[in-house]
Parts: structure tokens; C-alpha cells; sequence
């Protein structure tokens, strides 16, 4: 995360670094998804809190080791209460100052990720 | 991958194989081929499957395919390992609480009326199945006088398991029979699908809720429920789960019972004992069995699983607090269009 921040905060628009990182977050949660599948029930057993972390895990480290570039503004994505995660870019180190003349930053802004839940492509039901 | 969607056996059937061939493709326009043929075998409500003129010669040794075969021995086991709650001989249970057809056919009737003269009979069969005789050298059965067999407690599970069986040839496969989900790996690959459990169906039939996801590579996923499969009788509801202690429709908290195991056919068999049960003896029995998971949905709408059910609600992680063998996850309903 740290990284991150520190890269996006080398003077590009942070509204566009938000994104992209929002993109390699979701795109990396959907494979560690896959990753987390339940095998045979006898020979592994995966809890949901194993399953969580290890979404949790795999997104951290590959929002780390991202490579910020410039991406169309993403829609919004929906983020549900109380899940969240404060991924706010920083104004930079203790000390820094705007250089004179150039444009104020732009006021911090509070991005929400949410790991997008995977698409059912089939329905456990009592029968209908 | 390659999908087909198809109605059999009285529900939505779908099936899926993770591959790009076109053998793959053919494969899957033979499944409700496989449906049908199995259909014609085992279907209580066809006068003339297999398994209608075995139940005509109750009393006397009758050969039987190596489907029925197959399907009774499953079902005779299953009898066994629920300790006698999820049994075939509960034919004339069936018939005494007025499910005669399939439930498509009954959807629109305001009242069933009751069968009287089936409901004096003890109709609950449940010392009847151990009675049933096998002769594997013939593949015979002898059914005893006035007992008939009811197959539907496994039947799509086990179709399902058989489908995907054959599916697997050409990739990793998933046949979902009416909910009742069996999921392998093939060709040397396998492929964790994402499966939502629905939550249990309300007054609109329409819009369906999810639970939550499990990401299945191999086993089988089953949902019993009462939720929809109900009708009016007498003054009172009915439903298909039939109590074999009782002979009637099992009096139970639970809306819906999902289980996921290493076949279809045995998670069919734990999802009904475990609503049979009730929530907590249901989730407390399957814990103790080791070899499965189990989740409920009661009135209330009050969601518990065994702890090792691998449900996964990405969008908010669940409470949980493990309590007497099984967690009690607090999860949000999400609404979202079928």
C-alpha cells in the first residue's frame, strides 16, 4: 500500500490512480477467488474466514506491487456499509509544500474497495 | 465455457463444461438425452417407467436396469446412514398428502384435496424399506406387498453426479438438476465455479436472493427446502418432505437446508435429514457425520452452518461465533435479479 501511495502521489491525478488501482484490486481478488476454491470436502477444508483472508492477502500484494498508469475514470463500484478500505493517496511526506505557483492539491479523497463478489454461473435451490 | 439449459424431471436443469471443443459442445446436447432416459426409469409419475410397473409388482421379484439398480442400492444406503428419515418406500405418503404429479402440473390448483382413503394407511413406510430385498446375481428386487418406492429423495443428485461424470472427459464439469449440483474436475484440469445458494423463496417468485457463493472444484452441493414446493391442504400447508416418523410433511424450522458433500446424491441425502432434523439437531447430526457441510435458513430467516461450510459472502465477511459444534454466521440478505 505504502508504495502505492507514494507512487501515485508523484503529481499525476490521484482521481486516476484511485482507478487503476481499483482495477488491478478487483482483477486480483477475482484470482485469488478461484485460488481459495473448495476442493473435495474430506481431503480440505477451507474456511470462510481462510477463504476471506486469503482474497484479503492476495489483493494487498498485488495493489503493493502495482504500476500506476494513466486509465479512463472507472464508474463507480458498488460498496457495501461497513466494508471498506481507506486507501487515501496522502499529500505527500511531512515538510512537502505545494512549489510555488503550482495548482493546490487536489482535496483528499476517501476511496472505498470492495472486493467484487464472483458471478454464480449456477443456483443451489430447493427445487422449482 | 460451453453451457445448455434444459427443463427435465420437473425442474431447470443446466450444464456446464470448461472447455472450447466441439466434442465438448456435442457432449453437452446429449445431457437431456441422459435426462430423459433416466427419467423414464425412475419418475414415480410416469404410468409407464420403470420404476411405475416395479411398484404395480410389489410381492413378486422384478429385473430391473442397472439405473434402477444403481439408484435403489443408493437409496437403501442413504436410508441407512440418515437412520431412517430420508427412505424410498414414501410412495404412498406422497400420494396420501396429494403430490400425485409433478409440481409444475400442480402450480395453479388453489387446494389439493387430500387423498382420505390413503391417509387412514400407515403410510410412512418406514419400516418397509428394510424389508426390501436385493438379489445382485439377477439384479432383481422384491418389493414387500403395499410397498412402493419414491426414488426422488436422490434421483437428480445422483443423475447429476452420473452427468458430469461422463461430461468430464472433456474438461472440468458442473450439472446443476434442479439445484442439486454435482461438480468435477477433467482432463486433467479442474475449475472452481462459483455456486450461489438462494435464499429461501418468498411471496415473488420472480426475484431470487442469494446468500452467498461457495467456489466448488469437485463434490456435490443439494438444497431441500419447503419454501416453494408447498400447497394448501385442508387448513393447513403442505410440502414435499415427507417425515417417515410420522408419515406426514416433516414439522420443522427449516425454510431451506443446503449441504455440500463428495457426491450430489449423498448432499442431496444430508440437506433433507438435516431439515427433517430441524436446525439444530440438523446442523448437529451432519457435523457429526465428518464427511459433509451443512447450512439453514429457518423461519425468521436465520441463517447457521457447521463450521466448515465454505460459504463465502465477499461482500461482507460473516460474523461467526462457534458454538456447540456448529457457527450461527449473521449474513445479510443481498437481493439481486435472477
Amino acid at each position: 500500500m505504502t508504495n502505492a501511495k507514494q507512487k501515485a502521489h508523484s503529481g499525476r491525478d490521484d482521481q486516476l490512480a484511485h482507478a487503476n488501482a481499483l482495477k488491478l484490486l478487483i482483477g486480483s481478488a477475482s484470482v485469488a477467488l478461484t485460488l481459495a476454491g473448495w476442493a473435495v470436502l474430506s481431503n480440505q477444508q477451507l474456511t470462510p474466514e481462510s477463504a476471506v483472508a486469503a482474497v484479503e492477502r492476495s489483493a494487498a500484494q498485488d495493489l503493493s506491487t502495482s504500476q500506476p498508469a494513466s486509465v479512463p475514470t472507472l464508474a463507480p463500484v458498488y460498496v457495501p456499509d461497513g466494508i471498506s478500505t481507506d486507501t487515501t493517496t496522502g499529500q505527500g511526506g511531512a515538510g512537502d509544500a505545494p512549489a510555488q505557483g503550482a495548482p493546490e492539491a487536489a482535496p483528499r479523497s476517501e476511496l472505498r474497495v470492495v472486493t467484487a463478489p464472483p458471478r454464480a454461473v449456477a443456483v443451489s435451490r430447493s427445487s422449482r | 465455457m460451453k453451457q445448455i439449459l434444459f427443463r427435465a424431471m420437473g425442474c431447470q436443469m443446466q450444464a456446464i463444461v470448461d472447455a472450447h471443443t466441439s466434442d465438448a459442445e456435442e457432449a453437452l446436447q446429449n445431457v437431456p438425452v441422459w435426462f430423459e432416459i433416466w427419467e423414464q426409469c425412475l419418475s414415480r409419475f410416469r404410468p409407464t417407467s420403470e420404476l411405475s410397473r416395479l411398484n404395480a409388482q410389489a410381492g413378486r421379484w422384478v429385473g430391473v436396469s442397472q439405473t434402477v439398480w444403481a439408484v435403489l442400492q443408493a437409496a437403501l444406503e442413504t436410508a441407512e446412514q440418515s437412520g431412517g428419515l430420508v427412505i424410498p418406500t414414501v410412495w404412498s405418503a406422497m400420494q396420501a398428502i396429494g403430490y400425485t404429479r409433478p409440481f409444475d402440473q400442480m402450480i395453479g390448483d388453489v387446494e389439493v384435496r387430500m387423498n382420505e382413503a390413503l391417509s387412514e394407511e400407515p403410510a410412512n413406510g418406514r419400516a418397509g424399506w428394510r424389508a426390501i430385498r436385493l438379489d445382485a446375481a439377477n439384479r432383481s428386487v422384491w418389493l414387500p406387498p403395499n410397498t412402493q418406492l419414491d426414488l426422488g429423495g436422490i434421483a437428480k443428485g445422483w443423475c447429476a453426479d452420473q452427468a458430469a461424470r461422463r461430461l468430464s472427459v472433456y474438461g472440468p464439469a458442473l450439472v446443476d438438476a434442479g439445484g442439486d449440483i454435482a461438480v468435477v474436475p477433467g482432463a486433467g484440469r479442474s475449475t472452481a465455479f462459483p455456486i450461489g445458494i438462494a435464499a429461501p423463496s418468498g411471496e415473488d417468485t420472480t426475484t431470487e436472493s442469494l446468500i452467498g457463493i461457495v467456489m466448488l472444484t469437485e463434490g456435490g452441493i443439494a438444497t431441500s427446502g419447503r419454501d416453494y414446493r408447498r400447497w394448501r391442504l385442508g387448513n393447513g400447508w403442505a410440502h414435499h418432505i415427507i417425515d417417515p416418523r410420522t408419515g406426514k410433511p416433516a414439522d420443522t424450522d427449516v425454510l431451506i437446508a443446503t449441504a455440500i458433500a463428495a457426491t450430489a446424491t449423498r448432499a442431496e441425502a444430508i440437506a433433507k435429514t438435516a431439515l427433517i432434523l430441524g436446525s439444530r439437531a440438523g446442523l448437529e447430526w451432519v457435523a457429526a457425520q465428518g464427511d459433509s457441510g451443512a447450512l439453514t435458513v429457518s423461519e425468521g430467516r436465520t441463517v447457521a452452518c457447521t463450521s466448515n461450510f465454505p460459504l463465502q459472502d465477499v461482500v461482507a465477511p460473516a460474523t461467526r461465533s462457534v458454538s456447540e459444534g456448529h457457527t450461527r454466521p449473521s449474513l445479510p440478505m443481498h437481493r439481486t435479479h435472477a
